[in-house]
């Protein structure tokens, strides 16, 4: 059950992900979109256009990975589990505490979520890279905002 | 060699379930152990095999049990320490990784013996078979101290009696069998020596031999030594027709 939780979680997050792609179309990043802006200069008012900006990279990835956590709550909950196996319906911790590897017992229990988790990590990573390199190549240029950030923790945001 | 040096053991730091046991046996032994509910038989297993805190010394051959040694004692408890999901086949390889004395030969005559599927996933077998698989893989791990813990609970008696001789047939001179049990005239054929413990304390220790030449039987010694009154239910049951 815990393992069709997870690939289920790992399927909606990369679903959830797509709220970047939505947010980031709806600033038509591909158009040259300008406003008029007016301005009073040397005792005269003069009318310049200027690109308009679109969001923030932070703006845009916020929360787009909240479901990360929940993974590894899952990850840990199944590792908990793994071990909770060796005591019930059987006592076969017994048997892994006459082995001669100390580590047999911790491999079995946390091998999976760990590898999963790492799993989930990659996915993140690699989605959001394609996200950042949309939103640098794909934007026309001029209107990304200046002095543009990624705080990766908001990205986790709820 | 085992050699238990004033074990102790307490319960939430409050129940004392061994005190002060001195114990030594040797390679070839058959030891039943033997005493009431509670008396610490399963609580001494468990220490001797590190699965329970203690304080005192407990030694293998005048060193610490330790996971460097420890693959030289095995368990069949009533608990039951088998994986579940895994087949007989797959404890074999299991074991044959993990236990580098493990017994091939030994386990698929044994499960031959009891007509255990190999195939099945244990926790699918009846309780008895269960019992036997338990039983069957602290013989086969290639330990040289086997303690087995109420291992005949669930055999009926003619799987009881054919284990018996199975047991004297296979084991080798050098495996020592650490038994607990309540069947103390069952066993009395089957073991050289009886340890009885009572409250945590050992109470008697005696070589079966020395006890058939006294010209009793164990069963008699043991009621003997925990002061046994074979009147007393019928003591009893006269008061109970006298109040009515």
């Amino acid at each position: 059950m815990i393992a069709l939780a997870l690939a289920f979680g790992l399927l909606w997050m990369a679903a959830t992900s797509t709220a970047f792609l939505s947010r980031y179309r709806n600033q038509s990043p591909d158009e040259n979109i300008y406003h008029e802006v007016d301005t009073f200069w040397n005792g005269r008012w003069t009318t310049t256009r200027e690109p308009v900006k679109i969001a923030s990279l932070n703006s845009l990835l916020e929360g787009v990975f909240r479901l990360l956590p929940l993974q590894v709550l899952l990850a840990a909950v199944l590792a908990g589990m793994n071990y909770l196996s060796f005591y019930y319906p059987t006592r076969s911790i017994y048997v892994m505490k006459r082995l001669r590897s100390r580590w047999e017992l911790h491999r079995r229990c946390l091998a999976f979520p760990v590898f999963w988790i790492l799993v989930c990590v990659a996915v993140c990573v690699i989605l959001g890279s394609i996200y950042c390199h949309m939103y640098f190549h794909n934007t026309v240029p001029g209107r990304i905002p200046d002095g543009v950030s990624l705080n990766i923790w908001r990205t986790l945001a709820w | 060699m085992v050699e238990l040096k004033n074990v102790r053991k307490k319960y939430n730091g409050q129940v004392d379930a061994l005190t002060g046991i001195d114990l030594s046996f040797g390679q070839g032994e058959i030891i039943g152990l033997f005493g009431e509910n509670g008396a610490g038989k399963t609580t001494l297993m468990k220490c001797i095999l590190g699965l329970l805190g203690y304080k005192g010394e407990i030694l293998l051959d005048g060193e610490p049990i330790t996971r460097k040694n420890i693959a030289r004692l095995s368990f069949g408890t009533c608990e039951h320490s088998f994986f579940p999901k895994m087949t007989l086949a797959e404890h074999a390889e299991f074991y044959a990784k993990h236990f580098p004395k493990f017994r091939q030969t030994r386990y698929q005559g044994l499960a031959e013996f009891f007509e255990l599927p190999l195939n099945r996933p244990v926790r699918t077998l009846s309780t008895g078979q269960q019992n036997q698989v338990e039983v069957i893989l602290a013989l086969c791990q290639g330990a040289d101290y086997i303690f087995l813990d109420e291992p005949f609970v669930g055999h009926d008696i003619f799987n009881r009696e054919d284990f018996y001789k199975l047991l004297l047939g296979v084991l080798e001179p050098t495996e020592t069998v650490f038994l607990s049990t309540h069947l103390i005239e069952e066993v009395e054929g089957l073991i050289d020596r009886a340890v009885m413990i009572r409250k945590g304390t050992i109470i008697g220790d005696v070589k079966v031999e020395e006890i058939e030449e006294q010209g009793s039987t164990l069963v008699e010694y043991v009621k003997q030594l925990y002061g046994y009154k074979s009147d007393r239910v019928s003591q009893s049951l006269a008061k109970f027709g006298s109040t009515e």
